[in-house]
């Protein structure tokens, strides 16, 4: 009877290991090709904005595809793949491969085009003089400029946007707030929208968005609203938003925000364009993406998807002026609030 | 219609331990060892993810009359990868060597055995009953500077057999499974980060997240939800009250929705008991 327990029990274990292979699911091929054809086929099922950015994508397939064969080398490979996922011009869209500098599908951000026309340190020296408040993360710069108007410099979103709610309560005597979001890496917008709750007297519709959620051109979630809900304390105090062409994902939708409010002007650069969502995915030969799996429409209905959220008063800075200490835009957010 | 179900699977793992007898033999075992992971997770990537943690802890009470109850909490942390890390750059710093990082999942699980010796010999004894379990798995998708969170949770419930045979005076061996029949079972999304999930991680409070994880999921029959977890005990009796024991542990998980999740886990773990 003992043997037949031991028995039963290693046939068992037997059983297990035999099945393993076939427990799985199938995994895509290792080969050149293969790998085209899974990172095509997986931006064709669940890429969320080919109708805002107009691209046809069988018409990319048909150009980049012949590129690629058994014998492709990770050189062409890389730009092949970087080639077609640059037909999105999204910031969205990364390609990351060994002992390669990442590939960025906007062109602005993949060439760092007026990358140095935003310089922090020189508003932290030349403008805060130095004194200004941060967190171990450097997640805000938050100081006192003269003509007493708080800065505010926000490089991702996050719980760093909480620096909102305290530029309120340490300089209540401020004439107005400008909000630095240049350069803005984006995150989790949720909390961008909890901070400026303050900055609202009632609920405001900024923006719906729905996921890509089947294979089907039009497999799509609903469309969900999010709004800002009015959060004590309250502030109406004139503001400045500043923006450049690398204010990008949670970033822009933070800007879309406070283009909801009345008391708000934008100032500097159209934003990147890229508003969606991003999820990342893997290759058969280690590489990483990055896509863009959602469609967004503001609250006036329309996309910016791929075009970006122009600012009301359009300045950019000159590098002779940085070079000379003087930030243009920073200054002309100054002089409308002073 | 999905409160009523969660309320009603909470309710029968609450009448299970009501049923239970006044204890008169207990025991308390505490388990640490490795852990080895196999999982294919199609809403994050196609490929098997394998990775190897020298980090499994367990505990456990038993108590047995003409009952027997078991609860047991398990923790175990892995890391996992289908390919090997490397280093990167990012185009505004292009000289900076970045390192990408592997997978990383964490596995919480709580079981409660409650079983009757119904064959009973000299040397062994089988155990049948029902069993109910609550896993929830965290998962950190990391792709070199970008990374997605992921969970799977399911509550279930189900049949638990075990045999436990005295191998002599001082040995024994125990083996056990357990499979769910009905499970409250739920995953991460299609597409990971759709409004719901953004609207359910909104309150940025860890229990509330979770709370709005767990009520998103569906009541899973076997169709969906196929699970088997086995156990292996030997047992060496030290003193009358203290035992030291080898414990495999697997774990088979399928889960269709919203694609298909498989995978398994096993441990290998050494266990010290307490018997009072």
């Amino acid at each position: 009877m003992k043997t037949l327990h031991f028995a039963a029990v290693l046939t068992l274990l037997a059983l297990a290991v035999s099945c393993k292979k076939s427990f799985f699911e199938p995994e895509p091929s290792n080969t050149p090709e293969a790998i085209f054809e899974n990172l095509w086929q997986t931006f064709q099922r669940d890429y969320g904005p080919f109708a805002e950015r107009k691209i046809d994508w069988q018409s990319v397939y048909q150009q980049y595809r012949p590129m690629v064969d058994a014998h492709t080398s990770d050189d062409s490979l890389f730009s092949v793949l970087s080639g077609m996922l640059g037909t999105l011009n999204d910031g969205h869209v990364n390609l990351f491969a060994p002992g390669r500098v990442a590939f960025n599908s906007n062109r602005i951000r993949n060439a760092q085009t007026d990358a140095e026309l935003f310089d922090l340190p020189l508003i932290k020296q030349g403008y805060l003089h130095d004194k200004f408040e941060t967190d171990s993360e450097g997640g805000f710069v938050l100081g006192l400029l003269e003509h007493d108007i708080v800065y505010v410099h926000l490089p991702f979103v996050s719980g760093n946007m909480v620096a909102l709610g305290r530029a309120l309560d340490e300089f209540p005597q401020a004439k107005g707030i400008i909000v630095d979001l240049r350069h803005n890496d984006g995150g989790d917008f949720t909390w961008a929208f909890s901070a400026i709750g303050h900055f609202v007297p009632e609920r405001r519709m900024v923006f719906r968005s729905r996921t890509k959620n089947g294979a089907g051109p039009e497999d799509f979630t609903d469309w969900y609203e999010w709004y800002v809900e009015p959060k004590a304390p309250y502030s109406n105090k004139p503001m400045v938003l500043l923006t450049d062409r690398y204010t990008i994902s949670a970033g822009e939708r933070a800007a879309m925000a406070f283009q909801t409010l009345e008391n708000c002007i934008t100032l500097g650069d159209t934003t990147c364009g890229a508003q969606s969502t991003m999820v990342a995915g893997e290759l058969a030969n280690g590489w990483k993406y990055t896509i863009a799996t959602q469609q967004t429409l503001l609250a006036n209905g329309k996309s910016y998807e791929g075009v970006g959220l122009a600012p009301d008063i359009y300045l950019k800075n000159d590098l002779e002026a940085l070079k000379n200490g003087r930030d243009q835009v920073l200054d002309a957010a100054i002089n409308r609030l002073k | 219609m999905k409160y009523l179900h969660l309320t009603l699977i909470f309710s029968l793992c609450f009448g299970l331990t009501l049923t239970a007898q006044t204890p008169v033999k207990r025991q308390f075992d505490l388990s640490y060892g490795i852990g080895q992971l196999t999982r294919q997770d199609l809403v994050f990537s196609p490929f098997i993810q394998r990775g190897v943690s020298p980090f499994h802890i367990g505990v456990a009470y038993q108590r047995d009359k003409k009952w027997s109850q078991q609860w047991s909490l398990e923790f175990a942390a892995i890391s996992a990868r289908n390919a090997p890390e490397f280093e990167y750059a990012m185009p505004d710093k292009p000289a900076e060597l970045l390192q990408s990082a592997p997978h990383s999942f964490t596995f919480v699980d709580f079981d409660y055995h409650l079983g009757k010796a119904l064959a009973v010999s000299e040397r062994s004894i089988w155990t049948l009953g029902a069993a109910f379990s609550a896993d929830l798995d965290a998962m950190n998708y990391v792709h070199a500077r970008i990374s997605n969170f992921g969970y799977f949770t399911a509550f279930d419930l189900g049949l638990y057999g075990k045999w436990a045979c005295q191998l002599s005076s001082r040995q024994t061996l125990e083996a056990a499974l357990e499979v769910p029949i009905l499970a409250w079972a739920a995953h991460s999304p299609y597409l990971i980060n759709d409004d719901d999930f953004i609207q359910n991680t909104a309150s940025h409070k860890t229990l509330q997240t979770l709370g709005s994880f767990i009520a998103d999921g569906q009541l899973s029959t076997p169709q969906e939800y196929q699970r088997a977890c086995g156990r292996l005990l030997y047992h060496y009796k030290l003193t009358h009250r203290w035992q030291v024991g080898i414990l495999y542990q697997g774990d088979w998980l399928r889960y269709q929705e919203p694609l298909p999740l498989r995978a398994i886990q096993h441990h290998l773990s050494i266990q010290f008991s307490y018997n009072f």
